[in-house]
């Protein structure tokens, strides 16, 4: 009998912690829903064009994971050490988790070190798999294979034999790593096509414009844009000038869509930025709620659009998911 | 309480069925409660969203009959009216315009041949651009009966060097153009803009979190979905096709693993079908809080019922478990009936009332029982006792008769005295009880008679301490050892035989030894003589036929197994046999208990009688 009084204590002893368990996880679920995960968003130049839809599909995935998104308005940054005091702030902020198109240094890996431990960071944009071990995540195209599809278009569109082709390059920002594997990819590729590049604009000079940098090199047969706001310069460049240009580059604003529908530009490299914005909230969402505990790494596609493609069904939902 | 190996507690077992019952019916309870709530929460929410989308519906028929009464006056008060070989349509179409730019993007006219006759806002076509190839152009041209909705696309004939792309939705009709008085076939084209289509849906699909909406047109292509990227994006599917198949109402499906209510209803003219879409788990306890409480809701039942089913298991087996105490002490021994618990339920004091009387019988019987054995054991002891006599008393007899022969009638006269003085001790009235002081008496007259049958061949000495004389014994107990010391000890030995009795009272113990010089024993011979059934049957055979284990026997049945005989002896030295006995005065009280078996072995000091 003493055995069977034990067990029964024991019984109710057992159902009154669950009973105060489950009690303390109500109350902590229901105080969590009170307030969403917050995450800041820190990209170079939040205004500028080539982010419309990359925001969209951001804005997509907080609405479908519950969080709050926050795009920090941000001008041309400067380097590594103002993004580092960017996410200080969004820190302070309260901030659950950080999006980040992180900038080329040597010392990216020692700063992201010791915020990860502050809070989750998520890296868009850039693929620097030096950093990955304190990283939640990293969502990019592949930057090579980019360079390496802009030369195949000139491959495609040069217009008479590589050899005697002068090509034109609008390098993006040397702040970046993506610029460098896109010049790299670009430059392989072209090189053993038996191709070589002109001249190379480095767009880094903050006094000059792109357009005033084209001034001073002699107007190429094929101009090459490896970003967007050199594809937007390049159009602009090509349309004013004399000699037909071929205008081959990457970008997704709406300015370098219409270089390319009004006939200026005669290929673009689309990377499918909404998706990158929508995967990269949904995999740093994921991981705050814990339902993920492994660093994801994904690469988003790439795909070519000529003018007679351009609005055919299967690529307006990328070229123009906001407009909508 | 004590349980038998095996076997469980009635309260173990009552508790046990109890909450197992309680926790049944609660979880049956609460499944059915919860399929009620189920269905009665499926309905609602049908009926609510079937009310949702038939607002939705009207709405899109307003917007939508908005849009055709557009085109209709376009065509019937602008066009129609027009000679263009000469007239404009620039200003009708502009105020039209103005008057509808929230829902429009564009209007245009063009000719059979693609070329265009007039646009708003926008007059130019982009450079190359031949509309002919649109769908929607083609379709005004070979349905001349219908007005056609496109399906939602980005409007990309116009030059759009402000930089804005819109998407749209096409609405064409074949329009009749005049010039010169010459009627020709020309297509209108009214764009509406597709935000205010995707407006309306957005503010549906964010009216309610469990469920949303969609609309295809009549053959399933998604003219809009709230994942309508993902799905392009091969991110999400969504079961469009099926749906444009299914009439107006409720339907149930299995999409991708889910169960889901899907409600269509088609939206007139276009052919449209406008869709919700609720997922079965819309229907169940939604939230995880809601769950967590649902758990400790059941939780808390469970703990409830556990102690509520306790506490009455308590009430309902107490007065089993009391009675059951009560009688679980008495299960090997006597048992006091009045101790049976009494009380609780009328069952359980009927229950009670029938074991107390069961224990009454049954004490009364083991009375009997022991009773009769009591008995068993004064008739063996009187069988044992009666044992005495036919030889002896014939060999004395002979004696006495030889005597008389002899004239020796001084002798037959003594002989005759002592042998009616030893028979009136041996009957003693019947008791077997009796005081040393007449044992004695006895076995004098045994040895005076044994003296003249042996002719004074041997002799016998008497030392009694007189204090022991009024102490209780058993009848004819010192009278066999004497026998035997007579006919074991000292018949071998001639005249030369002695004999010596003696008693003592050694603290609460009486001691009367027999003691001779005759032949002696081995010790092992010693050691059978209290233990050897056949060698009493020996014995048996001569003399008075009272053995010594005979007497051993009856000493240990009435004074207890620590009182008796203890024999010593030496070969060729003799032998000596110790009776030990309690001090027990020689009272009425005493004599009574030790002859019924009731002496407690407590020496009772009572006044002599």
């Amino acid at each position: 009998m003493k055995r069977r009084n034990k067990a029964f204590a024991a019984l109710v002893l057992f159902l009154g912690a669950m009973i105060v368990l489950v009690t303390v996880l109500m109350i902590r679920e229901s105080g969590t829903t009170d307030k969403p995960s917050q995450i800041h968003v820190i990209i170079d130049n939040s205004s500028d064009n080539r982010w419309v839809q990359f925001i969209a599909g951001m804005q997509q995935a907080a609405e479908d994971q519950g969080v709050n998104l926050i795009v920090m308005p941000t001008g041309k940054l400067e380097g590594l050490s103002e993004q580092e005091s960017l996410i200080e702030r969004a820190i302070s902020e309260g901030t659950d988790g950080v999006i980040i198109q992180l900038f080329a240094s040597t010392d990216a890996a020692s700063t992201l070190e010791s915020l990860s431990s502050r809070t989750d960071i998520e890296i868009v944009d850039e693929d620097d798999y030096e950093v990955m071990s304190n990283v939640v995540g990293v969502v990019s195209p592949d930057h090579n294979a980019v360079g390496e599809t802009i030369a195949g278009e000139v491959i495609t569109f040069a217009g008479k034999p590589l050899e005697e082709c002068s090509i034109g390059v609008i390098k993006g920002s040397s702040a970046l790593s993506s610029s460098e594997e896109r010049l790299t990819g670009f430059t392989q590729a072209l090189e053993s096509a038996g191709g070589k590049i002109a001249w190379i604009v480095y767009p880094d000079d903050e006094e000059k414009s792109i357009k005033d940098l084209l001034t001073g090199y002699p107007v190429p047969d094929v101009l090459v844009a490896l970003d967007n706001a050199g594809m937007e310069a390049a159009g602009e460049y090509a349309a004013a000038q004399e000699k037909d240009i071929t205008v081959i580059g990457t970008g997704t604003s709406m300015k370098s869509i219409y270089y390319l529908d009004s006939g200026v530009a005669e290929s673009l490299v689309v990377t499918e930025d909404y998706m990158m914005g929508y995967q990269s909230v949904t995999d740093l969402a994921e991981y705050i709620h814990r339902n993920r505990f492994l660093p994801q790494v994904r690469t988003v596609l790439h795909r070519v659009v000529h003018r007679d493609t351009l609005f055919a069904e299967e690529n307006q939902e990328i070229l123009f998911p906001v407009q909508r | 309480m004590e349980e038998r190996a095996g076997g469980l507690g009635i309260q173990f077992t009552v508790l046990v069925s109890f909450t197992v019952v309680s926790v049944l019916f609660i979880l049956l309870l609460g499944f059915s409660l919860y399929q009620r709530f189920m269905m009665r929460t499926r309905v609602m929410m049908t009926e609510s969203t079937e009310q949702l989308m038939s607002q939705t519906e009207a709405n899109f028929e307003d917007y939508l009959t908005s849009m055709r009464r557009v085109s209709d006056a376009m065509y019937y008060d602008a066009i129609k009216d027009k000679d263009l070989a000469r007239d404009s349509l620039d200003s009708e179409m502009s105020l039209l315009y103005e008057a509808n730019k929230d829902s429009l993007i564009s209007f245009a006219v063009f000719k059979r041949d693609g070329s265009l006759v007039s646009a708003t806002p926008v007059s130019t076509l982009k450079e190359g651009m031949d509309v002919r190839v649109e769908p929607w152009f083609d379709l005004a041209l070979n349905k001349p009966e219908n007005l056609h909705f496109s399906t939602p696309h980005v409007q990309n004939i116009f030059d759009a060097s402000s930089l804005r792309y819109y998407w749209v939705i096409s609405l064409s009709r074949i329009v009749e153009l005049t010039y010169s008085g010459v009627p020709v076939r020309g297509v209108l084209l009214v764009d509406m803009n597709y935000s205010t289509i995707e407006q309306m849906m957005d503010r549906v699909n964010k009216s309610n979190s469990y469920q949303y909406f969609y609309l295809c047109d009549g053959s399933g292509e998604l003219i809009y979905h709230p994942r309508m990227i993902q799905i392009g994006a091969g991110k999400y599917a969504e079961n469009n096709l099926q749906a444009s198949d299914y009439e107006d109402g409720v339907h149930e499906e299995i999409f991708e693993g889910e169960r889901r209510v899907v409600i269509v209803k088609t939206i007139s003219y276009t052919g449209w079908k406008l869709v919700g879409v609720i997922p079965m788990s819309g229907f169940k306890l939604g939230s995880v809080s809601t769950q967590y409480f649902t758990i400790l809701v059941l939780l808390t039942a469970i703990l409830a019922l556990l102690l509520i089913n306790r506490l009455v298991t308590n009430r309902i087996t107490s007065p089993i478990l009391r009675l059951n105490r009560s009688i679980q002490n008495m299960e090997g021994g006597r048992v006091d009936p009045e101790s049976v618990y009494i009380g609780g339920p009328a069952e359980i004091e009927h229950l009670g009332r029938s074991l107390q009387g069961s224990f009454r019988q049954v004490n009364t019987l083991m009375d009997d029982v022991v009773r009769e054995q009591e008995e068993r054991r004064r008739s063996e002891l009187d069988a044992l006792q009666s044992q005495i006599n036919p030889h002896f008393l014939y060999n004395t007899l002979d004696s006495i008769v030889w005597m008389i022969e002899g004239e020796r009638n001084a002798d037959a006269v003594f002989m005759v005295t002592q042998l009616a003085s030893l028979f009136r001790v041996s009957l003693s009235k019947g008791r077997t009880v009796i005081s040393i002081r007449d044992e004695l008496v006895h076995a004098r007259n045994y040895m005076n008679i044994q003296k003249v049958r042996y002719k004074e061949a041997f002799e016998i000495s008497w030392d009694i301490d007189e204090e022991i004389e009024n102490y209780c014994t058993v009848k004819l107990i010192v009278q066999p050892i004497l026998e035997n010391a007579l006919y074991y000890g000292i018949d071998a030995l001639g005249d030369e035989g002695e004999i010596i009795v003696t008693g003592r009272k050694e603290g609460d113990d009486i001691f009367i030894s027999v003691s001779d010089n005759g032949l002696g024993m081995p010790p092992e011979k010693v050691a059978q003589l209290l233990e050897d059934e056949e060698h009493e049957e020996r014995e048996k055979k001569h003399g008075s036929g009272v053995g010594l284990i005979n007497v051993h026997k009856r000493i240990m049945l009435r004074f207890g197994p620590q009182y008796g005989l203890k024999i010593e002896s030496e070969p060729d030295e003799g032998t000596t046999v110790t009776i030990h006995l309690p001090a027990v005065p020689y009272t009425e009280q005493n004599r009574r208990a030790l002859e019924h078996g009731t002496w407690n072995g407590e020496v009772q000091h009572e006044e002599k009688k």
